[in-house]
């Protein structure tokens, strides 16, 4: 399994640090600004949606320029080769990926004009002139020795990256809680009947098992 | 409807994992390698098997963002083809009892590659809906610890309680008169 | 689907099963009602079959004969007539320059069955002329077998495996049969759900402590000092039975004499067992109707082995919990056929049927029956298998003849083993897979598998069982009967059987409490138990009925034993004791399992070294994590497995793992009274290992490099001999 950010909603604030700290951190390096975080507030819930790595990446299958591709368990995006096709985040089903920068008409700073969409209407069509095209996703800040900015930031702790050694402690930790409450179960008996015996009590209450064992031998 | 799952009892489990042999070879081989799709877990107090409870309103299915796992029946079922391996549903069960495994796939024509995919499987109990004989862990389990429990059996359950329970009430009642 | 009837090659419940062949393959199992197991298979009777097919998982099946004509050549393939010509000539040599005495053979307790084994001991016998025949219970339930012949007469359990379900208190001492027994483990299982007690004493919180009403953690190698406050409290407490002991036992004031300082305030510091707490297991094991003790290696794999038979032996006859179907001794043998391997004669000191060798009259029976003059069968005891490594270096044994052992997986100081078998003059061996010991091998036989040949199994519990060929050997593979007769008649002694059922005649010819197990009586589910001296009247379920033991004045002996520490003791350099278990999933030294898709599936190379959270938390050690483990003899790459159930101070590794290999950590020290090693406890260190990915890494090419040697080394079994152009490759 991959490592990607997760975020706990009932710790959410909605403040949108994450939004920001993604943003400076891909500054820095010349990198598209667009936050690779999307910060959704329902009536219910606040909470970033961003990329999950999935081992079976859509995204990737889907690229008609392989610029998409898997860096052992990262799925990253090489700007440089996305022509802004926007195929990838048409099948991305967790809205993760999107596009950012510029439509060709403003390749090469030439100044055309030509119909801006504000922001606020869909990330897949907006665009900014001056800044190339390319679809933008969480790449997990792996250039920067400090991991995810986002994380760093995240006032409340909400925003959290999960890994391998996280994901076989979680599975293990929920599995052992899955066993103390058959241990549970077992023990609500008197007799030794529970709700995992099918036969009912009134009937006697003979064990499933009723096989003959030492009365063959006494009479061989 | 109510939903059907198997479930250990820690009393009679041995933690021999006759389970999990029995599981993985009685389902096809992922990339060539069987997997088990039941967890047998042991702590200091308790052996027992972890799988999938096929809830009834379940996380997993929820979480899922492609319908790769819906409800049949009582069952949770898989539509492998449309996994794609973002482990929600891994994040969103709360007993651990379902996982992703990847796999690789190399297509060639004429020895050159022209396509490596990776094909991820969602790898949990499927109550052995296609072996005639049913799960494969229950009728092989030595010591009879693992069960199917389901709606029926819950109910006869709970109404042998209840009637132990009316039961007790009424010479707890006989004794308070005497008394 | 043809279905084959057999009995499972792994452990000695002896569960009955069908071997399911199609197109002349075995391509699976199913239970039957077999009065063990009652329709219930575990893992490996269910998934271990496949190994029957070559399927090369891990090493190759030995399908020809080969040579290496001298040492350090590569093996050659050769014709049978050669291969056994060979082998009769220079064991020949060796035994016209060095004598009868030099040459040192050993039974297999697993696949063969006892027809092969009773044929393997006519030879070394009646052909070679010595007693130096042993089999592993040597380096298993030896002690058990000695010690309750010295105490109660029988070296065997007193009560049947399914009766166990039926005692109102069972003890588990030194036993973990989850993992050695699962079919046990469910009459234990059963027990507890008919209203037993379960009273545990180990020093790991096993399965059973997790449904046990007394678990005593009992530190390691404390084992006299608490038996011997048992019966302690025994006497103590007023719950022996005078009269039974009156009429039944002897030796008991001189025993006392010993016993009576063993209370256990003054052993609780080497048992670490609360005083009360031992108490009442001794009250709840003595005044229950009917009390089983069941123990294992725990008890017999100590420096003080036969001493604590001896004395468990003697707290079931004080307390009168032995005699009955419900009350006894339990010392479950191990592998499937082990039992079987002493009830045929594969010891130093005993014949068939436990007559000894030093018996004058049981010499002349022995040498009438099988027509050689009384001079040729020895008076003497033989050397036993552990005595193997100094008999060779002081040059008492130049020969070796190998039977279905791997002896480089299974005995301790693996290092020092492989020396011992490369200094050999002459090294036969007789298996179905090329293992590491038959690597180094001058002649290599390749024997037929359990579901290629018939034969009898001796169970756990003294139940001689049936089993059937299932399909053809491979290759040119033979029935072992087949070639040790073949074997014997090249070098003078000839023997000439058609089939198993005739050997298994003459068996029950010379073992008069084998005789009513004819064949007949064990077709299908049938089975017999011994004692069983005649053909139409029933197996004994039961032994020592009445207060009837099996010694020469009827009564059963109570021996006295001091306490004696283990030999090495945990120090700075060496802070962790090692103990060797068993898996469940995996059998002995794995040359049948480890080819099994199954089993070898769920538990790989290089297997597991248990530690408790706190030994594994000083050394940085995080569960699942590769690790070091090593001790004065060696050190090896293994995986660490954080648990609770461990006891702190002590890690616990299998003897199962070829690269994870804890024989290259334990140490070659023997009970002196039953040649039995201390693998048990020794001392050794855990080291943590920085970069994990190069751990894996080096792992899985030192395990790549092993399966890949031990294939080459087969190899030659594959190109077609040149004398006979005719002949196809295999």
């Amino acid at each position: 399994m991959s490592q990607f950010i997760v975020v706990n909603p009932s710790k959410c604030i909605g403040c949108g640090t994450c939004l920001l700290a993604c943003s400076a951190a891909h500054k820095e390096v010349g990198r598209q600004t667009n936050p690779r975080l999307n910060l959704v507030q329902t009536k219910e819930v606040s909470a970033t949606v961003t990329c999950h790595h999935c081992q079976g990446a859509p995204c990737a299958l889907v690229c008609p320029v392989n610029a998409i591709k898997f860096d052992g368990d990262m799925v990253v995006v090489d700007e440089k080769c996305c022509i802004s096709c926007k195929m990838c985040a048409l099948v991305c089903p967790f809205g993760a990926i999107k596009l950012s920068g510029t439509s060709v008409a403003g390749v090469a700073g030439i100044q055309v004009e030509t119909p801006t969409f504000p922001k606020g209407t869909s990330d897949i069509i907006a665009w900014e002139i001056g800044v190339y095209a390319a679809a933008v996703k969480c790449d997990l800040c792996s250039f920067s020795k400090d991991g995810p900015a986002c994380v760093n930031s995240c006032l409340t702790g909400s925003v959290q990256v999960i890994d391998k050694s996280h994901h076989k402690k979680l599975l293990n930790d929920k599995r052992i809680k899955a066993s103390v409450e058959l241990e549970a179960i077992a023990k609500d008996t008197s007799e030794g009947r529970n709700v995992l015996e099918t036969r009912s009590v009134l009937q006697g209450g003979k064990t499933l098992d009723n096989k003959n064992s030492s009365e063959d031998r006494s009479n061989q | 409807m109510g939903n059907k799952f198997i479930a250990g009892n820690p009393n009679l489990c041995i933690g021999c994992g006759t389970c999990m042999a029995a599981c993985m070879m009685e389902h096809p081989p992922i990339d060539g390698v069987p997997i088990p799709r039941l967890a047998l877990i042991k702590t200091r107090q308790t052996s027992v098997p972890i799988s999938c409870h096929h809830c009834q309103d379940a996380p997993c299915v929820a979480s899922c963002p492609e319908q790769a796992l819906y409800y049949e029946g009582t069952r949770v079922e898989v539509r492998e083809n449309r996994c794609i391996g973002c482990s929600s549903c891994v994040l969103a069960c709360p007993y651990g009892a379902i996982e992703i495994v990847l796999t690789t796939s190399t297509k060639t024509i004429g020895g050159v590659v022209y396509q490596n995919s990776r094909k991820p499987y969602v790898l949990k109990c499927d109550l052995c809906v296609s072996k005639p004989e049913g799960p494969a862990c229950v009728s092989t389990c030595l010591t009879k610890s693992l069960k199917i429990v389901d709606e029926a059996s819950i109910k006869t359950s709970t109404q042998d309680k209840r009637v132990k329970a009316a039961q007790a009430a009424e010479i707890a009642a006989s004794q308070f008169e005497l008394a | 689907m043809e279905k084959h009837m057999a009995v499972c090659p792994y452990c000695g419940a002896g569960c009955k099963l069908d071997l399911l062949v199609q197109n002349g393959k075995v391509v699976g199992v199913e239970p039957l009602n077999g009065i063990t197991n009652e329709g219930e298979l575990c893992l490996k009777g269910y998934y271990g079959f496949d190994f029957i097919n070559d399927t090369n998982i891990l090493v190759p099946r030995l399908l020809h004969p080969m040579i290496r004509r001298k040492k350090g050549q590569p093996l050659e393939r050769v014709s049978w007539d050669e291969a056994l010509d060979f082998t009769a000539k220079k064991l020949q040599e060796i035994i016209d320059k060095y004598g009868p005495e030099s040459v040192m053979l050993t039974g297999s307790s697993r696949g063969p069955g006892n027809e092969a084994n009773f044929v393997m001991q006519k030879f070394t016998r009646a052909c070679i002329g010595n007693n130096n025949i042993d089999n592993c219970a040597r380096t298993c339930h030896g002690p058990s077998v000695i010690g309750l012949m010295d105490a109660v007469g029988s070296g065997a359990m007193s009560v049947s495996i399914p009766n166990m379900e039926n005692a109102d208190v069972i003890m588990l001492f030194g036993y973990n049969p989850s993992a050695s027994h699962p079919i046990v483990a469910r009459r234990i299982v059963k027990a507890k759900e008919k209203g037993a007690k379960i009273i545990v004493c180990d020093p790991r919180y096993i399965e059973t402590a997790r449904i046990a009403d007394l678990y005593l953690p009992l530190k390691n190698g404390s084992n006299l000092a608490m038996m011997n406050a048992f019966c302690n409290i025994a006497v103590n407490e007023g719950l022996i039975d005078k009269n039974f002991i009156d009429e039944h036992v002897s030796g008991f004031d001189e025993w006392w004499e010993t016993i009576k300082n063993y209370t256990p305030e003054s052993v609780q510091d080497i048992t670490g067992i609360d005083p009360e707490l031992a108490r009442q297991a001794v009250r709840m094991f003595a005044t229950a109707d009917n009390s089983i003790i069941g123990w294992g290696m725990g008890v017999t794999q100590q420096v003080q082995g036969v001493m604590v038979v001896h004395t468990i032996a003697a707290f079931a006859c004080i307390l009168n919990q032995i005699g009955r179907d419900n009350a006894g001794l339990a010392p479950v043998r191990g592998q499937n056929n082990v039992q079987g391997s002493c009830d045929m004669g594969m010891w130093p000191s005993l014949y068939p049927g436990y007559q000894k060798v030093n018996d004058p009259a049981i010499r002349a029976k022995f040498a009438k029956a099988w027509n050689v003059p009384e001079e040729k069968l020895s008076l003497k005891e033989g050397f036993k298998l552990t005595d193997l490594p100094h008999a060779v270096r002081e040059g008492k044994i130049k020969a070796f003849y190998n039977f279905g052992e791997d002896g480089l997986q299974t005995e301790p100081d693996s290092i020092d083993m492989k020396n011992v078998l490369e200094s050999l003059e002459f090294y036969i061996s007789q298996d179905i897979f090329m293992t590491q010991s038959t690597a180094l091998a001058d002649v290599v036989l390749p024997g037929s598998s359990w579901g290629e040949h018939d034969g009898v199994f001796s169970a756990s519990d003294r139940t001689f069982q049936r089993f059937t060929a299932a399909v053809s050997p491979p290759g040119e593979a033979r029935h072992d009967w087949e070639i040790f007769q073949d074997l014997s008649t090249r070098m003078g002694y000839p023997m000439h059987y058609n089939n198993t059922e005739e050997i298994w005649n003459e068996v029950r010819e010379l073992c008069p409490n084998f005789y009513g197990a004819t064949y007949e009586r064990m077709e299908g589910l049938g089975y017999a138990q011994w004692p069983v001296p005649k053909v139409d009247e029933p197996g004994a379920t039961t032994l020592y009925k009445g207060g009837q033991f099996n010694r020469p004045d009827k009564k059963a002996l109570l021996i006295p034993h001091d306490f004696k520490k283990p030999t090495e003791e945990p120090d700075d350099q060496y802070p962790l004791i090692l103990c060797t278990v068993r898996e469940v999933g995996h059998y002995s030294c794995r040359s049948m399992t480890g080819n099994c898709q199954a089993l070898s599936g769920l538990a790989d190379e290089p297997g597991y070294i248990t530690m408790h959270p706190d030994d594994a938390a000083i050394r940085g050690i995080q569960d699942q994590q590769l690790v070091w483990a090593f001790s004065r003899r060696g050190k090896v790459i293994t995986r660490a497995d954080v648990t609770e159930r461990c006891n702190k101070g002590t890690v616990y590794m299998t003897y199962q793992w070829w690269i994870g290999k804890c024989n290259d950590l334990t140490m070659h020290q023997t009970d002196p009274l039953s040649g039995t090693p201390e693998d048990k406890f020794s001392a050794c260190q855990v080291e943590a290992i920085a970069d994990q990915v190069c751990a894996e890494n080096h792992m899985q090419d030192l395990y790549a490099k092993l399966k890949k040697r031990l294939a080459d080394e087969a190899a030659p079994q594959n190109v077609a001999l040149k004398s006979d152009p005719s002949m196809v490759a295999a």
